[in-house]
């Protein structure tokens, strides 16, 4: 405390820069909000999850049978297969998301005139833009079909399909994490471990990695919170029976799939409080997992020579696997797509029987096309991340540079609470916060776009801090230090020397981010989200959105036809969601070639006080 | 005196700017050879060149021939059949910064013989002293042998940096400019153990600091080129390292 | 006498054209807005009427919804929507909780169904029942091939489920291993994929990727519900808080009265009227 005390002070004391307190402040201002929503939704929770304690409900909902009609409401099974299917799709993807970063990072091969680790990296962020509910629909009718005929003997929709798909969902974020992590770390090392006679295999293995120990983790905490936190892949694959699976081919149902499925009923029931506590159980899941991984310290053995050259192999192998595995699975997704939905395309895809120069135009009512939903994912994304992403980013700062003692620990660990949230438990306090103002303050209160964009970008606002700040944490400290010895106060280093040079990490924050709040369907799915609503008119309108309609076309298709719309409708968003992602990183890239002149006058700053 | 080194046009550029063209050279066993010239001539690339360094940055491209005289055979660095990695544990590097793994002193030492040269335990340890002992440095750390390598001081890293080369029993020792981030002190320290130590070894000596490389020239055995622009390396005349006139002569010319 | 005949057609469709839109006049130049949400098997209805009601009254704004019939009681109750859907009837804690009044419009069987390449054509009450409930597990036990049958359910919010579980499987047990799916449509994709799986989905969704065997004899067909032969029988119902008013009133009576039941009728289902 002591520290952040004389830090303050310095930092207020600048009589010539009175915006330096101002800044500062604002900073803290955005950390606050993280730790006010965290408090928030515990609140809520608490609140929800109160009566089954002073009813006397807890020994029902603790218990292994969920029938509502003879008043069993056991969650302990659901709970059960959050963890199994969460645990495995993350024990599948860790590693091969290790080993495509080792792959790309020289344990691939290293062709004179094609390097492969680019368009296999270029695949991966890719995938970070593939929605969760292409995902499902792809699989539903392609993995599934598989998985029943390979196996005998069940109906295909397994814990096997949900935990294979679920593994192709959070690999990218377990890559991109190793990646960052790695190329801080490798560029240092290259030629002295080179000088050394070292491979790259041997620098990879027993150098660079021992030193990642902190990126390993995050990937493996980010990767195991996304996917116990997801809904949409249980809910469409996983079988959803409520009972322990007694093997791999077995239907299970988690957590998330049993709160989107059981929602749906009278809200004063004791099988509507019982969500709560699924949703208390969920937040206590991935929090101990996160502590639990955070505890983990690496360990520095010394291997004997042949295990170290197993290690090597091991190290190799997984690599090539990984680099085979990951893309076949997803060209084979992402190739059945584009085969459904390509004949599908077409004007009356997106605007029925509407011309579409008058809906474009004049803007004229569009039924049965696309072009609704399109521009309400649309407009949704943009709230959501005008209010996300300035709040993300200085609180990242904040927490970086400025944030110490007491308070920074506990604003840091709101935000890693905040992580743990899964959407679905968002959406779910979305709708619990409605029909509060309802009671309350705001009898007119009503799920509308406003509503879920807030949802979704307190759903994305950790991956933002948490991006920014590593990014900022990673930077050397000789540059804190250099830019302090050129008379630079503490806002102006972050400003124009850190915040340059570790926007390549901050963008790419951003660019997940915004990704994650177009794809997402089960926070919008409580908060607003309707079949039929037209062009959104204001905030306070009811919306309709492409992940949504995709879902509901998958589940409710009427005919054949339908369903090739559900397919249409899957690449639009796919489309929709690589072009965001283009877009991020095009500017990405005119912010590094210093065309925009702010940055270009930090970039300078930062050139001139590392030359 | 016998040949250690024979570069033989040896050309290379880095994303199509070439940094050195058809470049030929002798360097003699012992020496230490001093290699000088100013900031940007190519020296550094020249050093890189022996042990294929330059292959590990991006866009290089390299013809020509290096042979190094390693014991009592001649090993064809660029031969299709020369692994870098073969090469470089025979041929030992001293940065112009101090490069410490990230790891303690005694890791420092002992990790890139484990895994380069897959040691046991105990001959690491013994290597390890032996090495730290050889460039005086054992003394000053014996006692923090688990401290991270970082807490060293800087002439303190360089000779980490320098024991730890010497821990794979080298043939030849290519050190470019490894007192240029050293205080004026520890600079003559790490000169005198490289005197000491060119009995031994073949060294190759890159630096752009004239009085440094008089210095160093002191030992019989002595050789100074001077890498000019464009790549023109210029032998310098024994009589003219003698003469303390005419060498600050060869320094404002070439500075 | 056949041109006068011809001629009274003529009279009778020109008058008639401009009677069936005038249904739509009731809502040209109307303002506001219609929320409704609630059971999936209203939405293409719905959707329908309000498409056509909106190229009418631009001014107008009506959004659907689905989410189920549990969704369509809650969200009606707590008046975040004007209109709740349930494909069932309410419950007098439902009507008594949140004085909801209900609006049926259409009769809509419920039907187990299986892949159309099963052999299996008819099926007895009494099978369907033990299938469910887990007793019957394979398939040649009821004259089918051999494999293991699977089976597929709905969530609880179902509308559907709560009418197969209360009328064809008279409130008996579903083994606790049926996949779970959580729409009509859903369970459509799941057994026109799995070739030993079993379901039940509302009548109005049966097509060509899945088939109804034939219960205790009777197809279970629309005609077969509308004349009471097939049992398994549910009504479709639009729910309001209290008596509805103005948009909303209309847009109900639209849904009940001709062109509504004529599109109701287009979607599969039997309009009350």
């Amino acid at each position: 405390m002591a520290d952040s005390r004389q830090q303050k002070t310095r930092g207020m004391g600048r009589g010539d820069l009175p915006g330096e307190g101002i800044v500062t402040a604002l900073l803290f201002g955005a950390s606050a909000v993280s730790v006010l929503c965290v408090a928030g939704i515990l609140a809520f929770l608490a609140w929800f999850c109160l009566p089954l304690v002073t009813e006397g409900q807890s020994a029902s909902v603790l218990s292994w049978t969920w029938r509502p009609a003879s008043g069993q409401f056991g969650i302990l099974p659901m709970a059960v297969g959050s963890l199994l299917l969460g645990s495995s799709a993350l024990l599948l993807a860790w590693p091969l998301g290790l080993g495509l970063t080792l792959f790309a990072h020289g344990l691939g091969p290293a062709w004179p005139n094609f390097n492969p680790a680019r368009p296999l990296m270029a695949l991966v962020r890719l995938m970070t833009s593939v929605p969760t509910v292409v995902y499902g629909l792809a699989s539903v009718f392609l993995l599934v079909p598989l998985v029943r005929s390979g196996f005998s003997g069940g109906s295909g929709f397994s814990w096997l399909a949900a935990a294979l798909t679920l593994a192709l969902l959070v690999l990218p974020t377990i890559v991109l994490v190793l990646d960052g992590q790695l190329r801080l770390v490798t560029p240092g090392l290259r030629l002295t471990a080179a000088a050394l006679g070292l491979t790259r295999t041997q620098e990879l293995v027993h150098l660079a990695l021992p030193l990642c120990g902190r990126g390993l983790k995050t990937a493996a905490v980010l990767g195991f919170g996304r996917a116990v936190g997801d809904t949409l892949l249980p809910l469409m694959l996983s079988g959803n029976a409520a009972q322990v699976p007694g093997g791999p081919l077995d239907s299970l149902r988690t957590l998330t799939a049993h709160i989107a499925l059981v929602v749906a009923t009278d809200s004063q029931s004791a099988a509507y409080t019982s969500l709560f506590a699924c949703g208390a159980l969920l937040f206590g899941m991935s929090q101990a997992v996160n502590l639990g991984l955070r505890g983990l310290r690496p360990v520095q053995a010394t291997l004997s020579a042949p295990r170290r050259l197993s290690l090597e192999r091991l190290a190799r192998a997984l690599a090539w696997t990984s680099a085979l595995a990951v893309p076949a699975g997803v060209c084979a997704l992402l190739g059945y797509l584009l085969w459904r939905g390509l004949p599908t395309l077409g004007a009356a895809l997106f605007f029925g029987d509407t011309p579409p120069l008058d809906a474009l135009l004049h803007g004229a009512a569009v039924f049965d096309g696309l072009w609704p939903a399109c521009l309400g994912t649309l407009y949704l994304v943009l709230v959501a991340s005008c209010l996300a992403i300035p709040l993300g980013v200085a609180s990242g700062i904040h927490l970086a540079e400025f944030a110490t003692g007491r308070a920074g620990r506990l604003i840091s660990s709101c935000v890693d609470l905040l992580a743990g949230v899964p959407s679905i438990l968002m959406g779910l306090f979305g709708f619990g916060l409605i029909l509060l103002l309802r009671h309350t303050l705001w009898p007119r209160a009503n799920t509308c776009l406003l509503l879920s964009a807030l949802c979704l970008a307190l759903l994305v606002l950790p991956y933002l801090i948490s991006a920014t700040r590593t990014c900022l944490e990673a930077l050397p400290r000789e540059l804190r230090l250099t830019a302090a010895s050129l008379g630079l106060t503490r806002w102006q280093t972050v400003s124009r020397v850190l915040l340059p040079a570790a926007s390549r990490g901050v963008l790419g924050g951003i660019i997940l981010a915004v990704g994650r709040a177009a794809e997402d369907t089960a926070v919008i799915m409580l908060t607003g989200v309707v079949v039929g609503a037209g062009t959104p008119g204001a905030l306070t309108d009811k919306f309709e959105a492409l992940p949504f309609t995709i879902y509901y076309l998958a589940a409710e298709h009427q005919s054949p036809q339908e369903l090739d719309l559900a397919f249409g409708a899957a690449l639009t968003l796919l489309c929709l969601t690589a072009l965001l992602f283009a877009l991020a990183r095009s500017l990405r890239a005119s912010l590094l070639n210093g065309k925009s002149r702010r940055w270009g006058n930090g970039t300078s700053a930062y050139q001139r006080t590392t030359a | 005196m016998t040949t250690a080194i024979r570069i033989k046009n040896l050309s290379v550029a880095f994303a199509g700017r070439t940094v050195l063209d058809t470049l030929s050279l002798e360097v003699d066993s012992g020496g230490p050879t001093v290699l000088v010239g100013r900031s940007g001539s190519g020296k550094t690339t020249l050093l890189r060149a022996l042990n294929r360094l330059n292959e590990c940055l991006p866009d290089c491209a390299t013809s020509g021939s290096v042979e190094l005289r390693l014991g009592n055979e001649w090993l064809d660095a660029y031969a299709p059949g020369t692994s870098p990695e073969a090469l470089r544990k025979r041929v030992g590097m001293v940065f112009q910064t101090p490069n410490p793994l990230p790891v303690s002193v005694a890791r420092n030492m002992e990790l890139p013989l484990e895994l380069a040269l897959g040691l046991g335990q105990q001959e690491r340890a013994e290597r390890a002293e032996l090495a730290l002992r050889e460039a005086h440095l054992w003394d000053e750390v014996k006692d923090r042998l688990d401290h991270p390598a970082r807490t060293l001081s800087g002439g303190q890293q360089q000779r980490l940096c320098l024991a730890r080369a010497l821990a794979f029993r080298p043939k030849i020792l290519l050190l470019d400019e490894p007192t240029a981030s050293l205080d004026h002190k520890s600079a003559r320290g790490v000169e005198e153990l490289l005197l000491d130590l060119a009995g031994r070894y073949t060294v190759l000596l890159v630096s752009h600091n004239l009085n440094q490389a008089r210095r160093m020239s002191q030992r019989q055995s002595r050789r100074m080129f001077v890498l000019r622009e464009g790549a023109r390396l210029e032998a310098v005349a024994r009589e003219d390292l003698d003469d303390k006139e005419r060498l600050l002569a060869l320094m404002d010319e070439l500075l | 006498m056949r041109k006068t005949m011809l001629l009274l057609i003529l009279a009778v469709a020109f008058f008639a054209l401009p009677a069936q839109a005038s249904e739509l006049d009731a809502f040209a130049g109307k303002t506001g807005k219609i929320d409704i949400a609630g059971g999936t098997a209203h939405i293409p209805v719905m959707k329908e009427a309000a498409k056509r009601i909106m190229q009418k009254a631009p001014g107008l704004r009506i959004t659907v919804a689905g989410g189920g019939s549990g969704v369509g009681v809650q969200k009606v109750g707590e008046g975040l929507v004007d209109i709740g859907n349930t494909g069932r009837a309410l419950s007098e804690a439902e009507v008594a909780k949140y004085g909801l009044k209900s609006f049926a419009f259409a009769i809509d069987g419920v039907a187990a169904v299986v892949h159309p390449k099963n052999p299996v054509n008819a099926l007895t009450h009494q099978q369907v029942q033990d299938i469910f409930a887990g007793k019957i597990t394979n398939w040649k036990q009821v004259g089918g091939r051999d494999a293991a049958i699977h089976l597929y359910t709905r969530d609880e919010a179902s509308g559907t489920r709560e009418v197969f579980w209360g009328v064809m499987l008279k409130k008996g047990q579903i083994a606790p291993s049926a996949n779970v799916v959580s729409s009509n449509g859903a369970m459509k994709s799941a057994l026109s994929g799995d070739m030993d799986g079993i379901g039940y989905v509302s009548i109005g969704h049966i097509d060509q990727t899945i088939k109804a065997p034939d219960l205790d004899g009777v197809a279970p067909t629309q005609d077969n519900a509308k004349s009471g032969k097939y049992p398994v029988l549910r009504k479709l119902y639009m729910n309001t808080k209290g008596e509805p008013t103005g948009v909303v009133a209309a847009f109900i009576s639209y849904i009940q009265g001709p062109e509504g039941a004529a599109i109701t009728a287009s979607d599969g289902y039997i309009p009350t009227k």
